[in-house]
């Protein structure tokens, strides 16, 4: 009883008790000071190179893959990639957006580009000012861009030609219903409207190059191409729709793009036509990959987009360091028909929602 | 003890303002580290729309640069260009203050932008200014209209990145908020915590220091009422209390003993005083007796010497030598204050006694002396062989005719010094031994002979038991009836003689 209150004892639950207290001290101050942390996680990271993507379609799949592509590559390489215009509140044209790259002095610029004047002017603006260009997907072969990262358009158009070729051989052009002699076959292009942008042509080009050369049937081939108003991102639909409604509707559609790919084959589902054309596609977005699966589109092409954003990231960085580097990089085209889709889908990762 | 003395003394001054201040630095532990945790949320609070408004003041400043450009291409006033130039000078300050390296965060890199889209801003602006100034139309035109695009371009970018700050700042505001109810209430418990555990520790502290102070109160009252059969206080601090206790502990032992001390001391002086009393009463008691016999001794002495002259002149020798003896006997029984005499004296007085009485009853008493030792170092009370050898005489061989005997015998014995007085008289029965020893023999059964005067047994009995403050000093043996006595006497020898 008497040792209860000595001094020693008196310094240990003191002790005891500071102790307690500077506990509780530091748990609370680590539960806050970590909250004051999420309000900048990523801030901490550092980059030594900005470079800047520019797209007018950048929430279409395509593109976002590309730009998946670019972001990881440039990450690994002390880069950072940015998709401009998209935390912006207004939606700028891809020659404002341009501008603004160009006034914001980049390390380098990744552009979908396109053979118009203005567009031009604007990467030849860029690059007198030390920022590279890169083109990606559409080209702008006058300018000084320092590389184009793309798909061959020819030889695109050489594959959409030999595959119209096999149908007509192997009797799958037809509607199997119309026991008609067939002697020609109509085959629609759709293109945008508003494009300056010569990729559409080449393929166009490979087409006609194609069918000339392999067509070595009775069966006339008439090619035609059709336009789509792209004006605005709402007139596509009503353009493909007005194709589509059209009852001297051609036997094969071929479209050029993932958008026109998917609102073909969407109105032909919606109208309840679906088998009555052949459609060709282009890219291999979940919908694409599903109408293959339902026989509803034949084939589509797709190249490897997350390989082109990474090339881009790779051609800047060349350029930037050694001076040059390749004008053309071009990206690897896979063709996905009803005897691939399996293996393509489990290869590639893509998992299909049930609708 | 030597313990507690090793021990570093703490002193109560330090102990209670220890308590005070170790209290004190508790609750001001917490104060600051609350304190902190508010100041860090009210910071955080403030960073929440710190953001927002330096963007809006970027906008503002953006807005005045432009007017003041326009203004000044329309009027070309110098107080426009004066405008232009301090607007410019404060968008400058503003934008600089913007993030301008490349990092993962998607603001940064707004900022990044605007930074750099602001400096090719001002570079057009200025160029507009200069063509103006050289009245060249065309050409600040020109440099207007793209200087007005970039300002849109900036002009979005600060409300986009004020937009998504915004939102991103109400998400982290209203976790904040969250926060600092959790704040709230930790605090809460942190302060209840301190407080209790302040309480714990100053009664802790106080009681160390009170409980002392307390056992002491007790134990002083105690002692005040007189009880000072305490046990010993605990002695449980090194302080001041802790000296206190050690001195009462002290003290209230010190007094036990002093008290302890003065009992005996008392009780001694009381024992010694009786002693002399009983001396005295006895001495006085015995002399008054001489006195009442011997009427005047004094006279009786010179009267003898008188006589022993008279007999010297007649050359009647034996007469002169009874006379001288005579004389001798009542010298000593007359001499003044000493009570204490030596052996020696005792026997000198015996042969004396002897002689006379053996004038009176013709030679009838054989005296023998057998001295071992030295008897002159020896002292002993005054009047107490002779009383014993008169009752020899008197109840032992008296009736004897001529063959009666007295032994003197004086020896040592283990440093003692014995004296013995044996007769070969009438003897005496245990029961009469035991009686006189005892000394309640009664006047009536003293057979003593009628008109007896000297000193009685019981006298020199006493005076010798209290002189040597012993009983066995004195004994008394015989063998039964007609066997004889004899009387022992035991005596201390002493270093100096001081009679």
């Amino acid at each position: 009883m008497k040792k209860r209150f000595s001094v020693k004892n008196v310094i240990l639950v003191y002790s005891i008790i500071t102790f307690f207290v500077a506990a509780i001290s530091f748990a609370v101050s680590f539960y806050f000071s970590r909250a004051v942390n999420l309000g900048s996680e990523e801030g901490d990271e550092h980059y030594d190179k900005y470079y800047v993507m520019i797209t007018s379609e950048k929430d279409s799949d395509f593109w976002q893959s590309i730009y998946k592509g670019a972001y990881e590559t440039g990450k690994e390489n002390g880069i950072y990639v940015e998709l401009l215009g998209d935390n912006l509140t207004k939606i700028y044209s891809d020659t404002e957006l341009m501008n603004i790259a160009i006034n914001s002095k980049p390390d380098g610029i990744i552009v979908y580009a396109n053979e118009s004047k203005d567009m031009t002017s604007l990467i030849n603006t860029a690059a007198s000012k030390g920022i590279p260009v890169v083109t990606v997907y559409g080209d702008c072969a006058n300018s000084s861009r320092c590389s184009f990262v793309g798909v061959d358009g020819f030889k695109l158009g050489k594959e959409y030609g030999k595959r119209i070729v096999n149908i007509i051989n192997d009797g799958s052009a037809w509607d199997p219903e119309d026991k008609d002699a067939h002697d020609h076959l109509d085959v629609a292009v759709l293109v945008d409207s508003f494009s300056d942008n010569n990729n559409q042509m080449l393929v166009w080009s490979g087409i006609q190059n194609a069918i000339e050369t392999d067509n070595n049937t009775e069966v006339k081939i008439n090619l035609e191409l059709k336009y789509i108003n792209n004006s605005s991102p709402f007139t596509i639909e009503e353009s493909v729709r007005d194709i589509v409604k059209n009852s001297d509707l051609a036997d094969v559609i071929i479209c050029l793009n993932g958008t026109n790919t998917n609102y073909v084959y969407q109105t032909m589902i919606d109208l309840n036509m679906a088998g009555r054309s052949v459609v060709f596609g282009y890219d291999d977005n979940e919908s694409i990959l599903r109408g293959i699966l339902r026989n509803n589109i034949h084939f589509t092409m797709s190249a490897d987009t997350y390989k082109m954003g990474s090339d881009c990231v790779m051609a800047l960085k060349e350029y930037s360091e050694s001076g040059y580097t390749s004008q053309f990089v071009l990206a690897d085209v896979t063709t996905i028909d009803s005897s691939n889709i399996l293996k393509y889908i489990s290869e590639s990762g893509e998992v299909l929602h049930e609708e | 003890m030597k313990n507690k003395l090793s021990q570093k003394m703490i002193p109560l001054r330090l102990k209670l303002s220890g308590i005070f201040i170790m209290a004190s630095i508790l609750i001001f532990v917490v104060n600051v580290m609350l304190m902190l945790g508010i100041n860090n949320m009210s910071v955080k609070m403030d960073r929440v729309y710190r953001d927002n408004l330096a963007l809006n003041e970027l906008s503002g400043a953006l807005d005045d640069v432009q007017n003041n450009m326009t203004e000044y291409l329309f009027t070309k006033t110098t107080d426009s260009l004066e405008d232009y130039y301090k607007s410019a000078q404060n968008y400058k300050d503003l934008y600089q203050t913007l993030n301008g390296k490349v990092t993962g965060d998607k603001y940064d890199m707004m900022e990044r932008n605007i930074r750099n889209m602001s400096e090719q801003y001002l570079i057009l602006t200025d160029n507009a200014i200069e063509a103006k100034r050289k009245r060249n139309v065309e050409e600040y035109s020109m440099e207007y209209d793209k200087a007005t695009e970039i300002r849109n371009f900036i002009d979005t970018y600060i409300n986009s990145l004020n937009n998504e700050r915004f939102k991103n700042n109400s998400i982290f505001f209203s976790m904040l908020i969250a926060d600092f109810r959790v704040f709230e209430i930790v605090s809460m418990i942190v302060m209840f915590i301190a407080l209790v555990g302040s309480a714990i520790f100053v009664i802790a502290f106080t009681s160390s220091v009170t409980k002392p102070v307390n056992n002491l109160a007790v134990a002083a009252d105690e002692v005040a009422k007189g009880n000072f059969e305490i046990e010993t206080l605990p002695i449980s601090s090194n302080d001041e209390l802790g000296v206190v206790t050690g001195a009462f502990n002290k003290m209230v032992v010190s007094i036990r003993q002093y008290i302890e001390q003065i009992k005996n001391n008392m009780e001694n002086e009381r024992r010694l005083k009786e002693n002399e009393l009983k001396m005295e009463t006895s001495l006085k008691d015995a002399q008054l007796k001489y006195l009442q016999a011997q009427i005047n001794p004094h006279f009786l002495f010179n009267t003898l010497n008188a006589g022993a002259q008279l007999a010297m002149m007649e050359d009647a020798e034996k007469t002169y030598n009874y006379i001288q003896n005579t004389a001798a006997f009542f010298r000593y029984n007359v001499r003044e204050g000493n009570t204490t005499v030596t052996l020696d004296d005792e026997i000198n007085l015996i042969d004396h006694y002897i002689y006379i009485l053996n004038v009176r009853f013709s030679g009838d008493i054989k005296y023998e002396k057998n001295i071992e030792t030295k008897t002159k170092n020896v002292p002993m009370p005054s009047m107490v062989l002779q009383p014993i050898v008169e009752n020899s005489i008197n109840h032992g061989i008296k009736e004897m005719e001529g063959k009666g005997k007295i032994i003197l015998h004086v020896y040592e014995k283990d440093d003692d010094v014995y004296v013995s007085i044996k007769d070969n008289g009438s003897g005496m029965t245990q029961e009469m031994i035991d009686k006189v020893l005892s000394e309640k023999l009664k006047e009536e059964e003293k057979p003593a002979p009628a008109g007896a005067h000297g000193i009685g047994m019981d006298n020199v009995i006493k005076r010798i038991r209290l002189f040597t403050e012993r009983e066995d000093s004195i004994n008394i043996l015989s063998e039964g009836e007609d066997m004889g006595t004899e009387v022992i006497i035991r005596l201390k020898k002493s270093e100096t003689v001081n009679v």
